[in-house]
């Protein structure tokens, strides 16, 4: 399927960016969030953030649906793997403009395109009240060596946090 | 993708996820304002705009 081109700018900004036909600047950053796990685990772990950024959008409207992005982001994706199997990506809808749920949506549409088992993802939905709720995402690979620890920190984080 | 998901409410969750939200939208920011002014990404969005119009 078709995808847009895409660069990487590495150093600390760790980020990639694609141009899209509607000349929108799309920016896919990975925060080093490792110190998430710290202190909680025998073995390091290195941690990314996700995030996806509009940087430019001539029209200043919201952009169309665009067939091409998931595939991008997908793309983005594998390449970013492809450094370092053994890392994991932490994802957080931004719930600043109370459309979480439709970034969760498409996040999981952007994920779907890893088919079959070498992707795991945990899902956590944080429900503050009936018109907040947060949603945070973490993927590895399903042969990481640690898998089932790392996975179990994550779930245990949140509740561990006041501790 | 094998998906595993969980739901929570506890008041720990909650503060976790808003520090995570805090955080998130610092980086937002430092995005932002890289994007604007770190020569080094200008150059590369130009390359790139230069290589989408050669295609």
């Amino acid at each position: 399927m078709d995808k847009y081109d895409y660069i990487y700018v590495g150093g600390e900004n760790n980020s990639f960016y694609f141009i899209t036909d509607n000349r929108v600047v799309y920016e896919v950053k990975f925060k080093d969030s490792s110190y998430l796990f710290d202190g909680r685990l025998e073995f390091p772990v290195i941690a990314f953030e996700f995030i996806l950024e509009i940087e430019e959008n001539p029209d200043s409207v919201s952009p169309p649906l665009d067939n091409k992005i998931p595939y991008t982001v997908a793309a983005i994706f594998r390449d970013f793997f492809a450094k370092n199997d053994e890392q994991v990506i932490i994802y957080i809808c931004d719930s600043s403009d109370s459309r979480q749920a439709i970034r969760r949506r498409k996040f999981n549409q952007w994920v779907e395109f890893f088919k079959g088992n070498e992707f795991l993802k945990i899902d956590a939905e944080i429900v503050e009240s009936s018109k907040i709720t947060y949603y945070n995402s973490l993927i590895l690979k399903t042969n990481h060596p640690n898998r089932q620890t790392i996975i179990d920190v994550f779930i245990s984080l949140a509740d561990e946090q006041e501790k | 993708m094998i998906t595993i998901s969980f739901k929570t409410s506890s008041p720990k969750a909650i503060a976790f996820a808003r520090k995570l939200m805090e955080s998130k939208r610092e980086t937002q920011k430092e995005m932002r304002e890289s994007y604007k002014n770190n020569p080094e990404i200008r150059n590369a969005i130009e390359r790139l705009r230069k290589q989408n119009e050669a295609n």
